[in-house]
């Protein structure tokens, strides 16, 4: 699976390099540019924000410590998005055998999908509403919705990330909003906004 | 859905993500203004990827605890050899208990002849110059020598000992001193069915 041109990243390559040689202060401001889009991929694999954080924060810990295996660092941002692709994988299938084993508690839905810090009262609660929508969306829907309004990627950059060509990406974009509209007019906050 | 709708829903999709071409441009323009709908499915679109796109942002914005990811990052990455050596350090207790069912069920071979392994497990009377082993068969006549009793000499030990390989020493009647080279091998470590059926390894 490849990502965007390397090309278009290599601004960002003498800092890889400098994390490579283990410079804990590049790996920190590299942290903070990167974290959101990171945040994006799991969030579209795992549609709900119970576990984001611990899934990004162990994606950060995997990147700083196997950063030595990535040979050709001008393919950092695949390798990364890989990386957080796979934990959150991985976080999903470990929700799921959690939800298998204790099937009374709830640990998905709308609730407490804005996590601590966030916005509170009304755009809060939008925002949960909103979040849990997108959350349900259909994986192969939500992953390319996500990385194109959270991380603002091109079709081209999602074709090459998701590995399909980009009119059955524009394609899901389309059945994704779709989707969503339905589901947001259901709730109610769609006009809401529309009101307000 | 009509087809018609689909085209608008599609145009409507391209043109809030910035890929319109100008052909597919005009094409929504025209279908803005004549169609009511298609003004209801733009607003409609419009709102929900705008609350979309600002439920993303927050969640983005969250972030997490840089420092506390590079400072848990940084001390794992210290970690590593050490969790390394705790890891070979947790296979010595399987290794220990393997080793010491293996103790258990292999029989020992030739040398189990008490509790110093140093001294070779058979004697010879060197008065009778008759070979015993106590409770065992006489021991083999060396090959090579010319079938003359053999005797150990005195109390020292003639066992030498190397990684894998033992010689015992033996003087024969003509004074020379024959070494016999054990190999332990695996082999070897089964032979304990040889000591059972009255046999020795030193017959092959």
């Amino acid at each position: 699976m490849a990502m965007p041109a390397a090309t278009e990243f290599d601004a960002q390559r003498p800092e890889v390099d400098a994390i490579r040689a283990g410079d804990r202060r590049a790996f920190a401001e590299f942290v903070r540019s990167h974290d959101k889009w990171v945040r994006g991929v799991v969030f579209g694999v795992l549609g709900s924000c119970d576990d984001i954080d611990d899934v990004c924060q162990q994606v950060w810990i995997t990147f700083w410590r196997r950063i030595g295996e990535l040979r050709d660092t001008s393919s950092w941002r695949s390798w990364l998005y890989r990386l957080s692709r796979n934990a959150a994988i991985d976080a999903g299938r470990e929700k799921t055998r959690r939800r298998t084993r204790f099937p009374s508690t709830s640990i998905e839905g709308v609730e407490g999908q804005v996590p601590a810090g966030g916005p509170r009262d009304e755009t809060r609660e939008r925002y949960e509403a909103v979040l849990g929508a997108i959350g349900g969306l259909p994986v192969l829907y939500r992953e390319p919705f996500v990385m194109k309004h959270m991380n603002g990627w091109s079709y081209k950059q999602i074709s090459e990330a998701l590995g399909l060509p980009v009119d059955t990406v524009e394609t899901r974009l389309v059945r994704a909003r779709r989707l969503l509209r339905e589901t947001l007019k259901e709730q109610v906050v769609l006009g809401d906004v529309e009101r307000s | 859905m009509s087809d018609v709708e689909e085209n608008i829903e599609r145009l409507i999709s391209r043109s809030l993500d910035g890929m319109l071409d100008d052909r597919q441009q005009l094409e929504l323009d025209r279908e803005l203004i004549r169609n009511p709908e298609a003004r209801r499915m733009m607003e409609e679109y419009r709102g929900a990827d705008a609350l979309a796109a600002a439920a993303l942002a927050d969640l983005g914005r969250a972030g997490v605890d840089v420092d506390r990811i590079v400072a848990k990052a940084t001390r794992r990455k210290a970690e590593v050899p050490r969790r390394h050596r705790s890891r070979r350090g947790w296979l010595l207790v399987p290794g220990a208990i393997a080793a010491a069912v293996l103790a258990m069920v292999v029989p020992k071979p030739l040398f189990d002849g008490g509790d110093d392994l140093h001294a070779p497990t058979f004697s010879v009377d060197a008065e009778s110059s008759t070979h015993r082993q106590l409770g065992r068969p006489p021991l083999p006549v060396p090959m090579g020598s010319n079938a003359a009793p053999m005797r150990t000499v005195g109390d020292r030990s003639m066992l030498r000992r190397r990684a894998g390989t033992e010689w015992i020493g033996v003087v024969g009647d003509d004074g020379n001193v024959y070494w016999i080279e054990v190999q332990r091998t695996r082999t070897i470590r089964i032979a304990g069915h040889n000591r059972r059926m009255g046999g020795s390894f030193l017959e092959r």
